[in-house]
């Protein structure tokens, strides 16, 4: 369905073209549960407060931000739960059982950065851009990610 | 099996709901309204602030800074300044107050007197080779006393300075048995007594940013305990013994104000824990990395100290409740005697270091990574000095922004007729992430127990305030500037800080902005304030030298 046909004018069309990073980016940062809750809430904060948010200079870090915001109080409110991963349940071949513990002993930042660069492809300065940090940080996310990550699961990396 | 970013989309896919509709979006934005969850929030955790970005910029100031001091230190020589030598005012770095720019009628005569101020540029008494510095003063009897340190022998010494007319200084010659030793040695704060001055700083071995004066970018490095000096004519000084139990064995520790009222002394500073095994055996290895390459403080206290006439001291215990708490950073920078007896601020929340890169240990305060919310001024009260108690958190402590990572920190205090006054800094994130907002910041209280921010006004977007005083009544003058990033400022008040004047700002008297990191242009900050006579002494930095301003009333018969 598309997204332009409801709401205030040019909200679906920016509904569309961030929602996947935004989404993507609160359910690496605090799990599939709540982070989809956030990204919602997120974005219907943004759709009540479109007129400021569509001037922004970069929006969806904004709406990025109001999510975490929304997630780490929910965190809070749960007595500071740390982020479940749980097994996927289509329980697809292609992913190592461990994956998922070993995702939770990364940061929050860490495991954004690496799904987002490594899993879905966006660049380094995307998702700088929408954790509101520099490109470098990101990159020290990501190395530092995928360094603990294959220690998680065992697998050895000749340096 | 698949390479890792196969898996990780695959994970990532397979764990996801589908994507919103936007009638979803819709519903949620008439019915659970995001936006009162928010204000909620906001209303019942105010401390609450994103901050990595900030740390980021801190950490790139801490850069230029520390670029800036390599370059000075390059071409240090053998000896430091070991003669006495005398300066006179130089007039040519001398501008006056427009009161145009005021926001609200004066409230008498006095308040409607412009401020001139004069920079006293003598080179011979407040430079040298490296870093000078002047950190405070206090004015005793019929003589004032700048303190701070001096970095032209090769490490930070401690330094002081005195004036009998507030315009002619002279430098106390270098002792090395009293201002010098092993590491570097700065005073941060001074103090009259009823005869005599004492005086505090710290000792040890710093390796980061030693020439940044302001009290944002002090930490902590690999060893350091608090120290103290006294004189009793403010011109011969002695060092007070160093002593484990009081001023620090392993821990690192250093006092950053003092002050002296209800005839006792009461000190105020930080204490850090050893940083990289505590926050191990708090949060897991860094990165999982066991030894972290980077040097780390974290799980710093706020610290008291007490005593009757500056020769022995005690530590005061308040637990971890009152000068701990569950986050990063609790530091106190200045103290002054106040509300209920005395009254402490400082700063609460997340220094240099990027919490979220620890890997919590499951079961062991896993709401590590919510630390590095809190970034808010803080404030501390007591009675006699001994018993402390902190301020609850209010939202006035809070920095500016919404929704945004921010910062807001009290540098110093004092009381005036009507109550007390706060200034400070307060920094946020643009919502663009692209930069940072930031300025000045006054805080006010009747009692020192409950606060309110000043809004902001046409001090916004400059420096901040580092010192205040009060200068008659409910007359202020406040002064700062953050070294090596913005230049120095001075305000005045008229109504006891509900409403400021800023100076106008000129090059040659509050110092020219760096252009980059090859340009340091002429930095500038005015960290200490006095009243001298019917004169304003204003103590700081000019460029690489120690620096005095004379600020002066001028009637405009109004």
């Amino acid at each position: 369905m598309s997204n332009r046909c409801i709401g205030p004018e040019g909200f679906g069309a920016f509904m569309d073209e961030v929602q996947d990073r935004v989404r993507f980016a609160l359910i690496a940062g605090h799990g599939p549960e709540l982070g989809t809750e956030a990204a919602a809430d997120a974005l219907a904060y943004a759709w009540e407060h479109w007129d400021r948010v569509k001037t922004m200079d970069n929006p969806a870090g904004y709406v990025y931000r109001v999510g975490q915001r929304l997630a780490r109080h929910e965190r809070r409110r749960q007595l500071r739960r740390p982020p479940v991963f749980p097994p996927p349940p289509s329980n697809p071949p292609s992913v190592e059982p461990g994956l998922p513990k070993a995702l939770e002993r990364l940061s929050e930042r860490q495991r954004v950065s690496v799904f987002l660069v490594h899993g879905l492809g966006y660049s380094y300065q995307e998702v700088a851009d929408l954790l509101g940090v520099a490109k470098g940080t990101v990159q020290s996310y990501v190395e530092r990610g995928l360094s603990k990550l294959r220690r998680s699961m065992g697998v050895v990396v000749d340096v | 099996m698949s390479d890792l970013d196969t898996q990780l989309r695959d994970y990532l896919v397979s764990v996801s709901p589908p994507p919103f509709e936007l009638e979803e979006i819709a519903e949620r934005a008439a019915g659970v309204t995001p936006s009162a969850l928010l204000e909620s929030e906001v209303a019942l955790r105010p401390r609450r602030r994103w901050v990595t970005a900030l740390a980021a910029g801190v950490a790139t100031l801490v850069v230029i800074g520390g670029v800036a001091l390599l370059i000075q230190r390059a071409n240090l020589p053998e000896d430091p300044v070991s003669t006495p030598v005398t300066s006179v005012i130089d007039p040519a770095p001398t501008t006056t107050v427009d009161v145009a720019p005021t926001t609200t009628a004066p409230r008498d005569a006095a308040s409607t007197a412009a401020m001139t101020w004069t920079r006293i540029a003598e080179p011979a008494v407040f430079g040298g080779d490296g870093w000078q510095r002047t950190t405070d003063i206090a004015v005793g009897g019929d003589i004032a006393v700048a303190v701070g340190y001096d970095a032209s022998g090769g490490d930070d010494d401690a330094a002081v300075w005195y004036s009998l007319d507030g315009a002619t200084w002279s430098r106390v010659p270098h002792d090395e048995a009293v201002f010098g030793g092993a590491g570097h040695q700065q005073i941060r704060g001074v103090t009259a007594l009823e005869s005599g001055f004492v005086a505090v700083g710290y000792e040890g071995d710093f390796s980061q940013h030693e020439g940044d004066t302001s009290p944002l970018n002090a930490f902590g490095g690999s060893e350091a305990h608090a120290a103290v000096w006294h004189s009793d004519d403010g011109v011969s000084w002695m060092r007070v013994p160093h002593a484990e139990a009081v001023f620090g064995a392993d821990e690192i520790m250093w006092m950053n104000d003092v002050t002296f009222g209800d005839s006792k002394l009461i000190a105020v500073g930080t204490t850090h824990q050893r940083v990289e095994q505590l926050a191990a055996a708090r949060y897991g290895p860094l990165g999982g990395e066991p030894n972290p390459p980077m040097s780390i403080d974290i799980d710093a206290d706020a610290a008291v100290w007490t005593s009757v006439d500056g020769l022995a001291w005690s530590r005061v215990d308040a637990g971890d409740e009152v000068f701990g708490g569950d986050t990063v950073w609790q530091r106190m920078y200045a103290v002054t005697p106040g509300g209920p007896g005395f009254v402490a601020v400082g700063q609460e929340g997340f220094d240099y270091l990027y919490v979220d890169e620890w890997t919590p240990i499951p079961g062991n305060n896993t709401e590590g990574v919510e630390h590095v919310m809190d970034n808010v001024a803080a404030v501390w009260t007591s009675p006699d000095g001994t018993t402390w108690t902190r301020v609850a958190d209010e939202s006035a402590l809070a920095h500016s922004g919404e929704n945004v990572t921010g910062w807001a920190t009290m540098f110093d205090v004092t009381a005036t007729e009507s109550g007390l006054v706060a200034v400070g800094r307060d920094v946020w994130d643009t919502v663009s992430g692209g930069g940072f907002n930031e300025g000045a910041a006054v805080w006010l209280s009747d009692d020192g127990m409950s606060w309110r921010r000043v809004a902001h006004g046409v001090y916004t977007g400059r420096s901040d305030m580092a010192a205040v005083i009060a200068t008659n009544g409910d007359d202020l003058v406040a002064a700062g500037g953050m070294l090596l990033y913005v230049t120095a400022g001075a305000w005045t008040s008229p109504d006891g800080g509900n409403t400021w004047i800023e100076h106008p700002y000129e090059d040659t008297l509050f110092g020219a902005k760096p252009g980059s990191r090859s340009d340091a242009g002429s930095p500038a900050s005015i960290q200490g304030l006095a009243m001298f006579d019917e004169s304003v002494i204003g103590v700081g930095t000019f460029d690489t030298d120690a620096a005095v301003w004379i600020g002066t009333w001028t009637d405009t018969g109004g």
